[in-house]
C-alpha cells in the first residue's frame, strides 16, 4: 500500500513537471532588464615609430616609447598597441553622475580615471575621484584626442606627459560675468598618479597635499572664430619639503564655419609652462601648434616646442636636494626643441589615422641627442563614447 | 507694510529660498531655431526664446563652445530634439551649463520627440558600418508641420506645469499655433499636391517626414551613407538613374557641399535647390510659417520646372 502510494505521488509529480510550462531561456525578464545599462565605449590606439636615432624618451629613459619593441640586440621599429581605453559612464542618480576610464596597455590595466560628478548643484560642479586635473589645454584630455601623437614637450618636462593625474577633488564655478570665466580649484593626495618623473611631488608629510587651480576665458569673436584663454597654477611639496610649482598660460583661437563638409576649420594653439622648486627655476617650455583642415576628413598640423633649463642629469625621484642639503640640479643649458608636421585623415568621428614626422634635439641619459622619428597612428572608437570638450 | 515693501520682501524670500518669482518669464533655450520659434509662440509674453543653433548649422555636429554653456546656464526650459540627434554635442552642453532646473530628467528638460510618430527605427543589428546612423530613429520629424502640433502641446503642457498661473493662456495658444498649422497645411498640400508621387533627391536623409507629409518620395540620397560626403561613383550612378527615372530635383541644406549636389542636377539634367530644414537656414526663412512657405514654393517650382525633364 505504501509503495503504491509512494508511486503515485512521484507519477504525480512526473505528470505535473511535464504538463507544466517549461521556462523558455528566451522568456523576457520581467525582473530586471538591460535599459540602465552604463554607456560603453572603447578607443584603441595602434602605435608604429620608426626612427634612426634612438627608442628612448627623454622623460623615461628606461623605458622604450610604444611602438618599439627589443629585438636581437637593440630596439625595432614596429607597430604595437599603444592603449586602449574602455570608457563607462551613467548617471548614478538624480544628484551624481559616474565616469570610470581604464586604460589597458602591454605593461598591464590601470584606472586612468574613475570619479564622481555632482548634477544637481547649482553653479558649481564638484567632481571627486581619480581623474586628470583640470591643467592647461591639453592637461586633461585623453591620449587619443591629443592634438599629435607625441606629448608635448613642456608638458614632458613639468607636469608630465599625460597632464596631472591625481586622487582628490575639484569645484568648478561658472562665474555670472557676462563672457564664460570658469574657475576651477582641486586639492589632491600629494602624489602624481601619472606614470611620470616630470613632477617629485611625494606628499611625505602627513597633511601634504597638492593644489590646482585653473581659470578659463571663452569669448566668441564674431563669425564662428573663438578665442580661449587659461592660467593654470599647481603646488605641492616634494619628499624633502621643498615647495614644487608648476604655472602655465594657454592660448588657442579657432575658426570652425558650420559647414561640417567643406568647411576650413583651423586651430592655432599656445601654451608656456615653468616648473619651479623652492626658488629654482626649473624646467618650462612652451609650443605653439597650427592645425588646418584640407577638406571633409583630411587635416594638416605643424608644431614648433622649446624647453629650457633641463638639467643636466636624469631626473631624481627624491627630490632636488641630496641628503646633504645640495642642489641636484643645476640651472644649466640644455634645451630641447622638437618641431613636428603632420596629416591626419579623420573620415567621421571614429576613426583617425595620422602620420607625424618630428625632428629635434632631446636630452636623455644627461646627452642632448638628435631626435627623428616617423611616426603612425589608428585610433579607432566604438560604442558610445561622450562629446569631448569644445 | 507698505505694499511694494511686502511684494519686495516676498520676492526676495523666493530667490533666496529658491524658486522663480511669479511676474519673471521662463527662459527657454532649445536646440533648434523651428524649436526656439515654437516655444516663443506657445509661451507668448510670458518667456524669453534663444535657440542654441542658427539655420546654417549642421545640428549633428554644432560645437559645444562654453559660449553655449553660458546661454543655458540659467534656462528654466531647455527643448531638445531628441532621438540622439544632438548626441554629439548637447550633453556637453547641459552638464557644462552647471544648471540643474535642465538636465536630462529634470523638470525643465524637454524631448521634443515624445508623441511624435517615429519613422525609420532601426531594426536587427545596428552599427556604423552604415554610416552614422540614428539608432532611436530619424531624428528630423520637425520637417512635418503635423509634427510640430505635437511639439507645441508637449510646450503648453510643461510651461503650465512651471507656470501654473499662466497655463491657460499657453495652452490657449498652442491651440491657436494648432489651428494655424491645420489652416497654412490646406494651402501647402494644395501647392504640392500636383506633384504626388514625384520623386526627390535629398542630400541628407532629413526629409523623410516631410515628403511622406506632402506625397512625395525619396528617390535617393547624395550622401553614399549617413555622415559621409559622395563619392564621384556614387554621384555618376544616381545621376544616371535620375536621367532614367525623370527625377530631376535635388535638394541639400546650407551645410552641406552645394557643389557635389549641383554637379549632380547638372549631369541628371534637374535643378539643385538650396532647401533649408531648420528656420534660418536662408534669410527669408524667419520663423515656422515663413520656414515652410519657403520649402513648400520653392520646391513647388522645382517641380514644375522639372516636370518628367
Amino acid at each position: 500500500m505504501r509503495l503504491r502510494f509512494h508511486f503515485l505521488l512521484f507519477l504525480g509529480a512526473v505528470v505535473s513537471a511535464l504538463c507544466a510550462p517549461a521556462l523558455r531561456a528566451d522568456a523576457p525578464p520581467s525582473l530586471q532588464s538591460n535599459l540602465m545599462n552604463p554607456l560603453i565605449s572603447l578607443n584603441a590606439l595602434f602605435l608604429g615609430e620608426a626612427s634612426p636615432d634612438r627608442a628612448k624618451t627623454s622623460y623615461s629613459p628606461d623605458s622604450l616609447s610604444p611602438g618599439f619593441f627589443t629585438k636581437g640586440s637593440g630596439p625595432h621599429d614596429s607597430l604595437q598597441l599603444q592603449e586602449a581605453e574602455l570608457s563607462v559612464q551613467s548617471v548614478v542618480d538624480s544628484n551624481f553622475k559616474l565616469n570610470a576610464n581604464l586604460t589597458f596597455a602591454n605593461d598591464g590595466v590601470s584606472p586612468e580615471e574613475v570619479f564622481a560628478t555632482t548634477t544637481s548643484l547649482p553653479e558649481v560642479q564638484v567632481k571627486v575621484g581619480k581623474f586628470k586635473s583640470n591643467f592647461g589645454k591639453l592637461g586633461n584630455i585623453h591620449l587619443h584626442m591629443f592634438p599629435f601623437i607625441l606629448p608635448a614637450l613642456a608638458y614632458e618636462n613639468t607636469i608630465g606627459g599625460e597632464g596631472f593625474n591625481g586622487q582628490g577633488a575639484e569645484a568648478s564655478w561658472m562665474t555670472p560675468l557676462p563672457w564664460f570665466l570658469e574657475l576651477t580649484g582641486g586639492g589632491f593626495t600629494g602624489k602624481n598618479s601619472a606614470d611620470s618623473q616630470a613632477l617629485d611631488i611625494s606628499g611625505a608629510r602627513r597633511d601634504d597635499f597638492a593644489y590646482v587651480a585653473h581659470a578659463k576665458n571663452f569669448f566668441d569673436l564674431g563669425g564662428d572664430a573663438t578665442l580661449e584663454l587659461g592660467a593654470s597654477a599647481l603646488s605641492g611639496h616634494t619628499n624633502v619639503g621643498e615647495t614644487q610649482r608648476v604655472t602655465g598660460f594657454d592660448l588657442t583661437v579657432k575658426d570652425s564655419p558650420p559647414q561640417n563638409v567643406a568647411g576650413h576649420n583651423w586651430i592655432f594653439q599656445n601654451e608656456w609652462l615653468q616648473k619651479l622648486t623652492g626658488t629654482v627655476k626649473q624646467q618650462g617650455g612652451w609650443y605653439s601648434s597650427l592645425q588646418y583642415r584640407l577638406g571633409f576628413a583630411w587635416w594638416v598640423g605643424a608644431r614648433t616646442e622649446r624647453t629650457f633649463r633641463i638639467p643636466g642629469d636624469a631626473y631624481s625621484a627624491t627630490g632636488t636636494l641630496d641628503s646633504g642639503g645640495n642642489a641636484l640640479y643645476a640651472a644649466t643649458a640644455g634645451d630641447e626643441r622638437r618641431h613636428t608636421l603632420e596629416l591626419a585623415w579623420a573620415p567621421g568621428e571614429f576613426t583617425e589615422i595620422r602620420l607625424d614626422a618630428s625632428y629635434g634635439d632631446v636630452r636623455a641619459n644627461g646627452d642632448t641627442t638628435p631626435d627623428r622619428r616617423i611616426l603612425f597612428q589608428f585610433n579607432h572608437t566604438i560604442g558610445t563614447h561622450p562629446a569631448h570638450n569644445f | 507694510m507698505n505694499k511694494i515693501l511686502k511684494s519686495g520682501l516676498a520676492a526676495i524670500a523666493v530667490i533666496v529660498l529658491g524658486g522663480r518669482p511669479a511676474w519673471a518669464k521662463l527662459k527657454v533655450c532649445a536646440s533648434l531655431p523651428d524649436l526656439a520659434d515654437i516655444a516663443q509662440v506657445v509661451g507668448g509674453d510670458q518667456v524669453d526664446v534663444v535657440s542654441l543653433t542658427n539655420g546654417a548649422q549642421d545640428p549633428h555636429f554644432v560645437p559645444a563652445k562654453p559660449s553655449l554653456m553660458r546661454a543655458v546656464r540659467d534656462a528654466d526650459v531647455y527643448v531638445a530634439v531628441g532621438l540622439e540627434l544632438e548626441v554629439g554635442w548637447l550633453p556637453v552642453v547641459l552638464q557644462g551649463s552647471r544648471n540643474p532646473k535642465i538636465q536630462p530628467g529634470a523638470p525643465g528638460f524637454v524631448d521634443a520627440s515624445q508623441g511624435v510618430e517615429v519613422l525609420e527605427k532601426p531594426t536587427g543589428t545596428v552599427d556604423r558600418a552604415e554610416g552614422d546612423v540614428h539608432p532611436m530613429g530619424n531624428p528630423h520629424f520637425y520637417t512635418d508641420p503635423e509634427n510640430l502640433k505635437v511639439v507645441a502641446d508637449q510646450l503648453a503642457g510643461k510651461f503650465s506645469e512651471l507656470d501654473p498661473a499662466h497655463a491657460e493662456a499657453f495652452r490657449a495658444n498652442a491651440k491657436e499655433f494648432d489651428g494655424r498649422i491645420d489652416k497654412a497645411m490646406e494651402g501647402w498640400e494644395a501647392k504640392l499636391a500636383p506633384f504626388k508621387g514625384r520623386g526627390v533627391v535629398t542630400y541628407h536623409k532629413n526629409l523623410i517626414y516631410f515628403t511622406k507629409r506632402f506625397g512625395l518620395t525619396d528617390f535617393g540620397y547624395v550622401e553614399n551613407r549617413p555622415g559621409i560626403p559622395p563619392s564621384a561613383r556614387h554621384l555618376a550612378e544616381l545621376a544616371q538613374k535620375m536621367r532614367e527615372a525623370k527625377v530631376g530635383v535635388v535638394l541639400y541644406q546650407p551645410y552641406h557641399d552645394a557643389e557635389d549636389c549641383q554637379r549632380l542636377a547638372k549631369e541628371a539634367g534637374g535643378t539643385a535647390l538650396l532647401f533649408p530644414t531648420e528656420a534660418g537656414g536662408v534669410a527669408a526663412v524667419t520663423d515656422i510659417f515663413s520656414h515652410f512657405d519657403y520649402m513648400v514654393d520653392s520646391l513647388a517650382k522645382a517641380l514644375a520646372e522639372n516636370n518628367g525633364n
